[in-house]
């Protein structure tokens, strides 16, 4: 079987890449650094976190917050902060995260929106 | 109508994500060239190694006799198929798995503690053959070119 010919296409694939709490801060980091990559050769990038690594929104000395805070320069849209309960009830519950949110241009989704979320996407990475 | 298949491979080798993946790289690659012997080139498959996957291009990775080792496993579908095996480079300089190029640069040595003595110091290289250090933009092309990304 010869190598494939990877100029067959050149069409940007439209992914979305989810940091859960499973990821180590190694693969956080990782998955950051491919989003960052892929962001530059043209691909439609969206990262998503999980509500299990809010924590990265406000650890402002983290490596990866670093990383998140650099998007603009890569014209990667807002991110997404994927939540267990419905926004309203997050909003009311957890003021301190929400107000952060809005500083950091983060956008809340819940769960119950994303079957139609994934809709818009070539590629789905969950790490 | 022809599939891109790429793989991203991210399961550390011990994981049974990562005999999975090795089998269905294999079924792939029989596919590709069973079409490719009978003219219809329909099927194609790339792979890309990331994370915790890095490690099964680790030569020094010694395996018992009960079980099969994934890297020798892979390293049998690129003698077999003429499947190049992509290492994302950062993410193996990050898990000690080199080759004699990057260990030159990062002044990776077999036994650090040698490199500040008279004697002169071994660099490193543990990649198994067959696998090549690339860069993260490899991986952007081949997401270009695929139809179906699997990662496992």
């Amino acid at each position: 079987m010869n190598q494939p010919s990877l100029a067959t296409s050149n069409q940007p694939s439209r992914c979305l890449i989810i940091l859960s709490g499973q990821a180590n801060e190694q693969q956080l980091e990782e998955a950051v650094a491919m989003s960052l990559v892929l962001a530059s050769f043209d691909h439609n990038i969206q990262l998503a976190l999980c509500e299990d690594t809010k924590y990265l929104c406000q650890a402002t000395t983290h490596k990866v917050h670093k990383m998140l805070s650099s998007f603009e320069l890569y014209d990667i849209p807002p991110l997404w902060l994927i939540l267990r309960s419905s926004i309203a009830d997050y909003q009311s519950t957890h003021q301190n995260i929400t107000k952060t949110c809005e500083t950091l241009d983060i956008q809340l989704k819940s769960t119950n929106e994303l079957p139609d979320l994934l809709q818009q996407f070539d590629t789905v990475m969950m790490f | 109508m022809s599939t891109n298949f790429l793989l991203i491979l991210t399961a550390p080798p011990h994981s049974p994500l990562a005999e999975h993946a090795v089998k269905l790289a294999e079924t792939v690659c029989e596919k590709a060239a069973y079409e490719n012997s009978s003219g219809a080139k329909k099927t194609q498959i790339a792979t890309f190694f990331y994370m915790d996957a890095v490690q099964i291009a680790n030569a020094n990775t010694w395996q018992s006799a009960d079980k099969s080792s994934i890297t020798q496993a892979w390293q049998q579908l690129a003698k077999t198929y003429e499947l190049d095996l992509p290492v994302c480079v950062s993410a193996a300089l990050a898990r000690g798995v080199t080759d004699a190029d990057n260990a030159k640069r990062h002044q990776i040595y077999q036994v650090p503690e040698l490199a500040t003595s008279s004697h002169l110091p071994i660099l490193a290289n543990n990649l198994a053959e067959h696998f090549q250090l690339v860069g993260l933009g490899d991986l952007a092309e081949k997401l270009h070119w695929a139809d179906k990304v699997i990662r496992l």
